[in-house]
């Protein structure tokens, strides 16, 4: 017999560390919620807007254009990896804290502009230990993200370090400083009240990079806010263990991270703001219509920066269509830019117009000065090196590139034929352009400029491409990713001509991508408005294979699932009938253009209707994520793992292969409304709305409903909120309209303050064909929970 | 509602968010993370609040929804052989627990709010927005199905009130 204590005995009772855990949490909430009641110090727009335009720099980010590692899709090369600035002004007081985990120090700091730059020194305590930036994902990540040569391809930092000898992995977040430990440093600029960068965006825009040193320490860059006439500072820190005992890696990179937990702040000093050098000058020239523009170049210990200074308002209207820059007239526009240690412009000649006026086109927004030679003509420019103790060594002559337009017509199509042309007269094509569209399949791990082989065979074909990203434009390849991009032939090693990279474009028709495992080809991708809905054909190279969506779980989910008349798991089938199982994951790549959003925003499949052909083996798996306004071109990534057993006859993941899809997605019709209905007032409502409206909308693709309120206080803070998970049917009976309920097993959700001030939410949802006359909105939260009469 | 009140409150339900975050997550870190969370989402909505006495039902139905999302965003589903980290639970009730995490989740949240946090059957309808018969039936299979489990038949005097 079972009574309620043995129930109660069986869940246990909350130890002390987990009551702790909840008093911590409250005293942090009852805190912030102090400190929001006492007045805040302000900041101008200009300054918020110059550092934002810093930092997004640094991270190699420009409002208003969205980048895709490597390329971005407007057809210009980026420099996705700018060469990190190394501070040189030492700290005026420097610290130390010593913890039972490391000792951490500030090794450097400076400031710069509105910048503060702290160099901070981890050193583990145990001499096999390693200190991680936050940000890497030890059981993810490959070990050359902490500077080390992998032992095998795919090498991750966990399977290095075990290999390695390595007894702890060590979690180092920095943070805004923790108040109970600094009473009286209530406006530190590491303080997401205060800063200027809202959180969560704070720790990711701020640690810069890190650097992994011989003698065990991890050296991490974070930059803050600087603070009108404030010189003590404080920084947050947070210490934790990664677990190395996992074997599974898809358990997972989020969830490991455990005891111990040490945080704490560092203090330091900072000296006084260090004035930019003006490296150089210039006047627009030749350009009636704004002969009143200069440009200066300024240099800093810290980064490079340009400066634009005109008194006509003409240009202001160029520059106010993007939210980075602020204009006054008469007075300086700061426009950060990351350049190439050592790089500075030293145009051949004073006459060259056309170099300025491409500074001041703000829809070209230069990344590194570099960008300052796109002309167009093919000529070549002289650029010097007059940095010390930088990389680029001495002049050095650079091609300019024609314009996209210009450049790309002269392309020749990569194909078999062609192919074989330019191996057979690799020195005459010396030159020639080339529009190259594959897979990249191996890059060159020791060659600076991120050479990689792009197969561009269909079907099979293996037709492999050596391709190389520009000393100008250097970027990181993604194996096993697409791309499209127009390269001409700039060298030849052996009998191997080398292409240079220029340019990418996009295609409106979507592509197969062929892996040495399967073959992913999109073979439908619509949107609604309001989600993005695909159908991806998955065909394994190999027979025997049956694929599977990570979403299906193979130990419990019947094979019928996948369209096979058999009472079996899915497990349990491929074993018995000698198949492999090929898993397949959609993911999106990160998006660190999105701060507003969920962080799991992205691509995830779903299961539909069953997909499985026998006659090719093929498996159609569907796709969802919520829409981006005013996009066509999506990222689909994709990861490959085959399912093996142990010796105990358990599954075990094998990762294979992983690499993004670029999707161009049509248009269907948008939702209609079906029923509309008005919030009844009811006295045991948790909230209330009674001015609360429910719409419920129809697509081919999803219902959704939306829940209006004038009540805008039940927003976020950010006003605006994007959401995309998959859901399981949770609480169903009843005639309730679940938050997350869904036949197709998905939820996008969005919730904003509208223009006219009305508070939206919207999620999609799965509804009957006849509506009752009262309904009942059943919301996670139970804010917009409530009662719903129909309006006829 | 006053920033006191809630702490108070919520430090007095901490053993009862406990055992239904450990109700519905395998992983320790797990179910702190969701208590914390729902502690937020609680804090962030508690002035809008109309009525102080739906506190505690609000705060759960949250935390469920948490445990929900942390569910479904870690997929961490592991086979009952595999589950890891029961040591709190007394070592004569490992078994019992591992019968409620064999339970689908619609049975064992009324199970755990009824039989372990002692919420009568109107109160678990209020707390899963469900109607009472549905709670009754949940409860009801829940037996049958732990009974099956457990090879015992003598769950019958836990009847619902």
């Amino acid at each position: 017999m079972k009574r309620n204590e043995d129930f109660r005995k069986a869940l246990g009772e909350p130890d002390e560390y987990f009551r702790q855990s909840v008093i911590d949490t409250l005293d942090q909430l009852n805190m912030q919620a102090e400190k929001k009641s006492r007045p805040q110090r302000r900041y101008s727009t200009r300054i918020i807007a110059s550092f934002a335009a810093l930092v997004l720099a640094v991270t190699g980010i420009v409002l208003g254009r969205r980048y895709i590692p490597g390329i971005s899709p407007d057809g210009h090369i980026d420099a996705i990896n700018p060469t990190p600035t190394v501070a040189t002004q030492l700290a005026k007081s420097a610290s130390v804290v010593e913890t039972d985990l490391a000792t951490l120090s500030i090794r450097n700091t400076g400031i710069d502009g509105n910048t503060v730059y702290v160099s901070v020194e981890v050193m583990p305590r145990k001499k096999k230990s390693l200190a991680l930036n936050w940000s890497l994902k030890p059981y993810s990540d490959s070990v050359t993200k902490i500077g080390k040569t992998p032992d095998y391809e795919g090498q991750t930092v966990m399977g290095w370090a075990r290999e390695h000898g390595y007894e702890e992995i060590i979690r180092v977040v920095f943070s805004n400083a923790f108040e109970p430990l600094t009473p009286g440093v209530v406006d530190a600029p590491f303080d997401q009240q205060t800063g200027i960068v809202p959180a969560p965006a704070f720790d990711s825009l701020c640690i810069n990079h890190s650097e992994y040193e011989d003698n065990g320490a991890t050296l991490i860059y974070v930059t803050g806010n600087l603070l009108p006439d404030t010189k003590e500072y404080m920084l947050g820190f947070v210490l934790q263990t990664w677990d190395m005992t996992l074997t599974d890696h898809a358990v997972h990179d989020s969830a490991i991270s455990i005891d111990p937990q040490i945080f704490g702040n560092i203090p330091f000093t900072i000296g006084e703001p260090e004035k930019p050098e003006v490296i150089a000058e210039y006047r627009r020239a030749s350009d009636p219509e704004n002969p009143n523009i200069t440009l200066s170049l300024l240099r800093t210990s810290y980064s490079d920066f340009y400066e634009i200074r005109t008194n006509n308002t003409h240009d202001a209207q160029e520059y106010t269509g993007t939210s980075i820059f602020e204009y006054d007239n008469g007075l300086p526009i700061p426009i950060s830019v990351s350049i190439l240690p050592g790089v500075e412009i030293q145009p051949e000649g004073d006459n060259d117009p056309y170099v300025f006026r491409r500074a001041c086109d703000i829809n070209d927004v230069p990344e590194k000065l570099s960008l300052f030679l796109v002309s167009g003509q093919m000529q070549e420019f002289i650029l010097t090196s007059s940095r010390a103790g930088t990389p680029t060594g001495n002049s050095t002559a650079r091609k300019v590139v024609p314009p996209l337009e210009e450049y790309s017509a002269q392309a020749w199509a990569v194909t078999a034929e062609s192919l074989s042309d330019l191996y057979e007269n690799a020195e005459a094509r010396i030159g020639q352009v080339y529009c190259v569209k594959g897979v990249v399949e191996n890059t060159f791990l020791d060659d600076h400029l991120g050479r990689v082989i792009i197969n561009v065979g269909e079907n099979g074909q293996y037709l492999p491409v050596c391709v190389e990203s520009s000393e100008d434009y250097p970027f990181t390849w993604k194996v096993g990713s697409y791309y499209q991009i127009y390269a001409d032939v700039t060298s030849i090693e052996g009998n191997m001509p080398i292409l240079t990279a220029r340019y990418s474009f996009t295609m409106s028709e979507n592509i197969a991508i062929g892996t040495d495992f399967a073959t992913l080809k999109v073979r439908e991708a619509k949107t609604d408005g309001y989600g993005v809905f695909l159908q991806v054909e998955v065909l394994p190279q190999n027979e025997k294979t049956l694929v599977v969506a990570n979403t299906l779980n193979i130990m419990n989910d019947s094979v019928r699932k996948l369209g096979i008349d058999e009472r079996k798991s899915i497990y349990q089938w491929a074993v018995d009938n000698h198949y492999q199982l090929l898993i397949v994951d959609f993911n999106s790549p990160a998006d660190t253009t999105d701060n507003d959003t969920d962080p799991d925003r992205g691509f995830h499949s779903y299961w539909n209707e069953p997909s499985f052909t026998s006659e090719n083996g093929s498996t159609v798996i569907s796709a969802a994520r919520d829409a981006i306004p005013d996009t066509a071109q999506y990222e689909l990534g994709y990861t490959l793992a085959y399912i093996d057993q142990d010796p105990s006859g358990n599954p075990v993941h094998h990762s294979l292969a992983e690499g993004v899809i670029p999707v161009t997605v049509t248009e269907t019709e948008e939702p209609k409304v079906i029923a509309e209905y008005k919030a009844v007032s009811e006295p045991s409502a948790y909230f209330d709305n009674p001015d609360a409206t429910l719409t419920l909308l129809r697509s081919p693709w999803s219902d959704y409903y939306e829940f209006r309120s004038s009540h805008t206080d039940h927003a976020f803070p950010d006003k605006t909120r994007y959401n995309f998970e998959l859901s399981n049917d949770f609480f169903t009976d009843g005639d309730y309209v679940e938050y997350c309920v869904g036949k197709n097993n998905f939820k996008i959700s969005y919730q904003a303050i509208e223009d006219d001030n009305t508070f939206v939410v919207r999620h999609s949802c799965t509804f009957p064909e006849k509506f009752p006359e009262h309904l009942r909105l059943n919301d996670p939260s139970n804010i917009f929970s409530g009662l719903f009469e129909k309006v006829q | 509602m006053t920033n006191e009140a809630f702490t108070e409150a919520v430090i007095r339900m901490t053993p009862t968010l406990y055992r239904i975050a450990r109700g519905q997550l395998l992983i320790e870190a797990d179910q702190q993370d969701a208590v914390q969370e729902a502690i937020r989402r609680s804090w962030e909505k508690r002035n809008s609040l109309k009525n102080e006495r739906y506190l505690q039902t609000w705060v759960i139905r949250i935390l469920l929804n948490v445990c929900h999302d942390i569910q479904r965003h870690g997929k961490r589903e592991f086979p009952v052989e595999e589950l890891p980290e029961r040591s709190l639970a007394a070592p004569d009730y490992i078994d019992l627990r591992d019968a409620l995490f064999r339970l689908k989740e619609k049975e064992r949240v009324p199970v755990i709010l009824h039989y372990v946090e002692g919420y009568d059957v109107k109160h678990v309808a209020e707390i899963l927005k469900i109607p009472v018969n549905s709670v009754k039936t949940r409860l009801m299979r829940a037996r049958a199905h732990l009974r099956n489990i457990l090879n015992e038949e003598a769950l019958e005097d836990n009847e619902t009130k």
